[in-house]
């Protein structure tokens, strides 16, 4: 199943895109989307610990705009948000 | 009474300002009225800054200040206010405002609470980002908060 992953703040930079849509198993969780974009990282940007460490730090939020756990199952869900640690003000 | 918006002059021509959060918290319920505006500032680290890019989850961080809001109104046990909240997104030059909150309720001590409480609060667990930009044309997003489950 295609998964929209929408991005904010720093991950924009780190993935060049405010979105990305990536194929995953039917039945992925939050884990798997996260473990995907850490791959992405030491793929494409040498494993750079700051930006694996700011995936590992982020929130996900799904589409009925609440944060979820690692567990959650993507079962409806066609998009998930990525949240890196906020700060605006 | 409240209204709350994430201000992206690339979508909308308005910019982050008083006049609109004026007229909205206009109360004959009030006798005070507190505005908060956060402005950037020239210097952050000892780094000499010349704006902030603001990026935002609009949909999400409007929701989160009403639940603050409502949060709020029942930790003051407030009644009859009202309470306006703009956030810029995009790009703020220095020394022009990031947020505005504004407050009216019936005394001075619970408007300066809840005023207290809702930037206190934003600033912890609304989806906004910054990326801070200095003399020496580097640019940096700041480190942040971790939004907790």
């Amino acid at each position: 199943m295609k998964i929209k992953i929408k991005l904010f703040g720093n991950c924009k930079d780190i993935f060049r895109s405010p979105v990305l849509e990536i194929n995953f198993a039917k039945g992925a969780k939050v884990k798997n989307i996260r473990n995907k974009l850490i791959e992405i990282i030491e793929e494409k940007h040498s494993s750079n610990k700051a930006y694996k460490d700011l995936i590992k730090k982020s929130a996900f939020c799904s589409e009925r705009d609440e944060i979820v756990n690692d567990t959650y199952m993507l079962n409806k869900d066609k998009t998930i948000s990525v949240i890196p640690p906020i700060g605006g003000g | 009474m409240f209204h709350a918006a994430i201000i992206d002059p690339k979508k909308t021509k308005k910019t982050i300002n008083l006049i609109r959060a004026e007229k909205f918290i206009k109360n004959l319920d009030a006798g005070a009225s507190i505005f908060f505006v956060g402005n950037i500032r020239k210097n952050n680290n000892n780094k000499n800054v010349t704006g902030v890019a603001y990026d935002a989850f609009d949909r999400l961080a409007i929701k989160t200040f009403k639940k603050i809001y409502i949060e709020g109104i029942k930790k003051f046990k407030l009644k009859k206010i009202k309470v306006f909240i703009e956030h810029a997104k995009g790009y703020v030059p220095l020394g022009k405002p990031s947020i505005v909150i504004a407050v009216s309720c019936k005394h001075r001590s619970e408007a300066y609470q809840l005023s207290r409480y809702l930037i206190e609060q934003i600033k912890i667990r609304a989806p906004i980002w910054k990326k801070e930009y200095y003399k020496n044309q580097k640019s940096e997003w700041l480190k942040g908060i971790s939004i907790k489950i």
